[in-house]
């Protein structure tokens, strides 16, 4: 019966993976994606024996180890893969992309939301929002623009006119942050933004998803193969079981 | 599993979408003074894959396995972007050269802006559009012959009387918004104000933040063949990648079906 679950485990991982990589491929053109990965791993290992009945001796017996195996396999986390997105020219200019670590700070409507996303806004009041209507965070709290004929320098400084109006906030984590997803293209973390700066900000450019689909489509294949190989593995089960209860033991 | 079933379905739907969107900027490569617009995604929530009762390893002191919900398309950003000037020589083709826009009376007494400048005189001598719509300014043209009409970069409207003198008829006024990106489209070329786009901010053209005017030109669509061929093979191909993720969602489910053929 042990092998019909393991089965079962690996079809449901496979599910799994596929809800990732799906996810992934619906985002292929969505501007600051990151892409996922399911992390497959499988239970500890334990030692199996097998039971030896002494001879001639109804009760008792004896155990022979016959080596360990895992009881199951389970998805035991998805990793976010930050890397760089490849840059798009919009020539628009108020589309901001950050080339190194970093995020852009929007202020959501509870927390500070982190987003690689840098298609902005301006409001009717000159103010730098994103899609959503959250104003994008400077160094000296939102950013009233005015004007969407914006000069931007590496450092994240915008200038209209020629004079300084602002300067990106942008947040740099170190490496062990745990940074989540939190949707639409935002992510959070209880980590504080401490690690040194090395990014520079663009302007009339856009970074597009780092999903690659050439990496999708391979493992959407594997996904299918191994979901097959699995299913292969829950009908010889099956065949295995139906002689167990049918045939044994019948005169027939 | 049927998660993973719409999730391929946004990404088809969306993608479907954007091909649209390249389909209608092409079929405006000349139209004039057309602003090309561009589709953009965004993706949707996400959820713990524990609350679907997948095998998730309960002594992880990583983040929980989540799984998102596919894709979604942000509202259309239209590029007002300058697009080339083209010579017509018609003397009441008018092209604006930076910011800016016409202001268009239209026959329920609404006001709309644009940026397309073939203007046409009715029998009552004033300035309209193809559609019938008056320009929003108090010159009349009536017993003038258009030939004679000069209109300088800075908006004013001269005649040249048969004396040899000028004599000024009037001004063509343009206008500004904060966010012209929030501008409505209420038909081909005509822009509505909306809250989005803030007040519009009337000026003299060539003054501070106002384009000049260039008569005998007309501005050409700013749709660019280039940018929107990348589009179209970016979409399509994106889409039917995200088929794929479909038809491998269905073998699954054939797979599972099949354990008991």
């Amino acid at each position: 019966m042990r092998g019909l679950y393991l089965a079962e485990g690996s079809m449901l991982v496979q599910q799994a993976q596929l809800q990732v990589v799906s996810n992934n491929m619906a985002n292929l053109r969505t501007t600051g994606f990151k892409r996922d990965h399911g992390v497959e791993t499988s239970f500890a290992e334990w030692m199996v024996h097998e039971l030896r009945p002494a001879p001639g001796n109804v009760r008792g017996g004896t155990l022979r180890p016959i080596g360990t195996m895992a009881h199951n396999v389970a998805t035991q986390e998805t990793v976010t893969s930050f890397f760089q997105g490849p840059l798009e020219v919009t020539d628009r200019r108020l589309d901001f992309t950050l080339v190194g670590n970093g995020f852009f700070q929007v202020q959501g409507l509870e927390d500070t939301l982190y987003t690689r996303n840098g298609r902005f806004y301006i409001t009717e009041e000159g103010m730098l929002v994103t899609a959503e209507g959250y104003e994008v965070l400077g160094e000296g709290g939102p950013i009233q623009i005015g004007s969407d004929q914006v000069d931007v320098q590496s450092d994240g400084s915008i200038f209209v006119d020629g004079a300084q109006v602002a300067v990106l906030d942008i947040a740099v984590f170190g490496e062990d942050a745990l940074i989540e997803k939190f949707g639409y293209n935002y992510f959070t973390t209880d980590a504080a933004p401490d690690a040194e700066a090395d990014y520079e900000v663009l302007n009339g450019f856009l970074e597009n998803s780092n999903v690659s689909l050439t990496r999708e489509m391979t493992s959407l294949m594997m996904i299918r193969r191994t979901y097959e190989a699995a299913q292969k593995m829950m009908i010889t089960y099956d065949q295995i079981l139906d002689k167990a209860a049918n045939e044994l033991g019948s005169s027939v | 599993m049927s998660r993973s079933f719409f999730n391929a379905f946004s990404g088809v739907a969306a993608h479907h979408r954007s091909l649209q969107q390249v389909a209608d900027n092409m079929a405006n490569l000349n139209t004039n003074a057309h602003k090309r617009s561009e589709v953009s995604f965004t993706e949707l929530l996400y959820g713990e894959l524990k609350e679907k009762r997948y095998a998730v390893d309960p002594l992880a002191e990583k983040l929980a396995p989540i799984a998102g919900k596919g894709t979604h398309l942000y509202p259309v950003t239209r590029f007002f972007d300058q697009g080339i000037l083209q010579l017509s020589d018609r003397p009441l083709d008018l092209a604006i050269e930076g910011k800016g826009f016409f202001r268009i009376t239209t026959e329920d007494g609404g006001e709309v802006y644009t940026r397309r400048g073939a203007f046409l005189l009715d029998d009552d001598g004033r300035i309209v559009t193809d559609r019938g719509d008056y320009l929003d300014t108090n010159i009349n043209l009536s017993g003038i012959a258009v030939s004679d009409i000069s209109i300088s970069p800075e908006g004013r409207v001269y005649i040249q009387e048969e004396t040899g003198e000028t004599r000024e008829l009037g001004q063509i006024n343009l206008y500004t918004f904060v966010n012209e990106g929030g501008l409505s489209e209420r038909s081909a070329g005509l822009f509505e104000t909306t809250e989005a786009s803030g007040e519009p901010q009337e000026g003299t053209p060539g003054s501070n933040g106002f384009g000049h005017l260039r008569q005998n030109f007309l501005e050409a669509s700013n749709v660019n063949m280039a940018m929107e061929m990348v589009q179209l093979i970016a979409s399509q191909r994106a889409l039917q990648a995200n088929v794929r993720s479909l038809i491998t969602a269905d073998e699954l489910k054939a797979l599972t079906l099949l354990v008991r053929g």
